[in-house]
């Protein structure tokens, strides 16, 4: 199983270092990103996202657009958000994510977001 | 319908008027035709004229204009009549209007009501050539058409979009409290127009695109665009900012700027006259802020002229280079405006020797005569190198065109 991936966050550097990352862990390809929750929403509901890291700071954090658009997603991906501080954790979207990564992100806590995601997978398919 | 677009600038008003097709949503392509357009110039001189151009040709007439009002009543005038585009002024369905400055009140185009004149008013102190100009326009406009949509298209608008990181400068924070001291950037009705028409020519969407957008005319600054959304831009405060112009110094040490106040014992308007008219390649060279001026005297050996062209070409190609690290890497870098669409020579220089960042230039493509959008990188460059003219008329006919449809205009982050 190989997830596919969006990452929502107006720093584009920091998308393009995640990026590098997931795919060197060859289990996650990135195939949309966005620079702000409306966009990041509306790449979500075209389908085909398992996995959705958001900067917990994007534009559109804080209101409730997240929540409003659960309903018409056909999946709703795991939900990483990324902070900038270690044991930050707060639920900027109003939404309950899955785990929270802290920039710049470590190899070993990426590994663990990406076993939790495969745990989860074989949870669902073995339902 | 037909669309009224106004330009006042601090000697002109340049006019078009399009015919515009059905605006059917936000990111829909709005077919258009120009009608005609002109400009009346030297407004305040014995020599103020205005040049038309329609089917009937294009007709220079003299005009007594002292000021825009003068020249609205010469423009609306040639535009109606029985062999003129247009039989009466009831023709026209809406119009618009650039406004250089809009501060950070408005992140896309709006109807014009009391509020956003007051804005305009506002603004004036950081806008004084164009934004008192813009209003006498519109005011105008309201006795020729009292009826109809006004629609006031910023030039600051497109960058709102810019994170703080981007628009607050190094200074104490007190200043962006107390006077509102931030970046604000310009040229947004240009920098918006041409990204949108890279995507078009690139087959994609501007959303799913990282650009760099260069607008070198007169005026010059770059845009870096991610998504769709301007997060960065070279020109501040004011279009003094960035990178080196006709007249305008562009960005220098602060430090020169007290250093030479005191030593000569100017004013603040004076510093501002020296950097806003006296600068920049005219400044250098001691010869012309046109660059196809300053090219003759290169030709005849002007060694001062060179090292402003030189100057020039450095200051795009280190600006250049800081968005697309800022970006991180970009799909595309758009030319625009004077030098940018026709300056063959001026675009080598910016691009050479940039192969090992994806960027290769086709000399050829380069070379070419041609007044349409174009690729100019090779189809092995990994980053797109595009000339794409710029139109800003046909950008604010367009906004016209959605907010007189109804269409919601007014979140730019909205999918």
């Amino acid at each position: 199983m190989i997830f596919e991936a969006i990452i929502v966050d107006d720093e584009a550097p920091a998308r393009v270092e995640l990026i590098n990352q997931l795919e060197e862990t060859g289990r996650v390809k990135v195939v949309a990103e966005a620079v702000c929750l409306q966009e990041g929403i509306a790449k979500m509901k075209k389908g085909g996202i398992d996995v959705a890291f958001i900067d917990h700071n994007i534009a559109g954090a804080g209101s409730d657009l997240l929540p409003a658009a659960l309903p018409e997603f056909e999946k709703v991906p795991a939900l990483i958000y990324m902070t900038a501080y270690e044991n930050f954790r707060d639920e900027p979207f109003g939404v309950e994510p899955m785990g929270y990564l802290t920039k710049p992100v470590d190899t070993n806590k990426l590994n663990e977001i990406i076993r939790a995601l495969e745990a989860q997978y074989k949870r669902e398919v073995g339902r | 319908m037909k669309i009224l677009v106004f330009n006042a600038g601090s000697s002109s008003v340049k006019y078009k008027l399009i015919e515009s097709g059905p605006a059917t949503s936000a990111t829909a392509h709005v077919p258009q035709e120009v009608v005609a357009s002109g400009v009346v110039e030297r407004i305040g001189t014995p020599h103020s004229q205005l040049i038309s151009k329609d089917f009937r040709g294009t007709i220079t007439t003299p005009v007594k204009a002292k000021n825009a009002e003068d020249a609205m009543d010469a423009i609306l005038g040639s535009l109606v009549g029985e062999h003129a585009p247009l039989k009466n002024l009831e023709e026209v369905e809406a119009v618009g209007h650039r406004i250089a400055h809009g501060g950070a009140e408005y992140m896309c185009s709006v109807p014009i009501d009391e509020d956003v004149k007051q804005v305009i008013d506002r603004y004036s102190e950081l806008a004084p050539l164009h934004n008192p100009q813009a209003l006498m326009v519109i005011e105008r406009c309201e006795m020729a058409f009292p009826d109809l949509l006004q629609v006031a298209a910023f030039d600051t608008a497109f960058h709102q979009t810019m994170p703080a990181r981007n628009y607050i400068y190094p200074i104490p924070y007190r200043y962006y409290e107390e006077y509102g001291i931030r970046r604000f950037g310009f040229h947004g009705m240009s920098h918006k127009y041409v990204s949108r028409k890279a995507a078009q020519f690139l087959g994609k969407d501007p959303r799913d695109l990282k650009m760099i957008t260069c607008h070198l005319g007169a005026g010059a600054s770059l845009a870096a665009i991610d998504h769709g959304i301007s997060m960065d831009t070279s020109m501040g405060y004011t279009p003094l900012d960035g990178i080196m112009m006709g007249t305008r110094s562009g960005s220098v040490d602060p430090a020169i700027i007290t250093a030479i106040m005191e030593k000569e014992n100017l004013t603040p308007a004076q510093m501002d006259q020296i950097l806003n008219k006296e600068s920049g390649m005219l400044g250098v060279s001691g010869a012309s802020g046109d660059l196809r001026a300053l090219k003759e005297v290169i030709a005849d050996g002007d060694q001062q002229a060179e090292l402003a062209y030189d100057i020039f070409l450095t200051s795009i190609r280190r600006q250049i280079g800081a968005y697309f690290f800022e970006l991180a890497g970009v799909d595309a870098i758009v030319c625009t405006a004077g030098v940018g669409e026709n300056d063959p020579y001026a675009r080598r220089l910016i691009f050479r020797g940039l192969e090992p960042f994806g960027i290769h230039l086709d000399h050829e493509r380069n070379m070419e005569d041609s007044k349409v959008a174009r690729r100019i990188s090779t189809d092995a460059s990994s980053v797109e190198v595009l000339v794409i003219p710029t139109d800003e008329e046909a950008e604010i006919a367009r906004d016209v065109a959605l907010i007189s449809a109804g269409i919601d205009i007014s979140d730019p982050y909205a999918w």
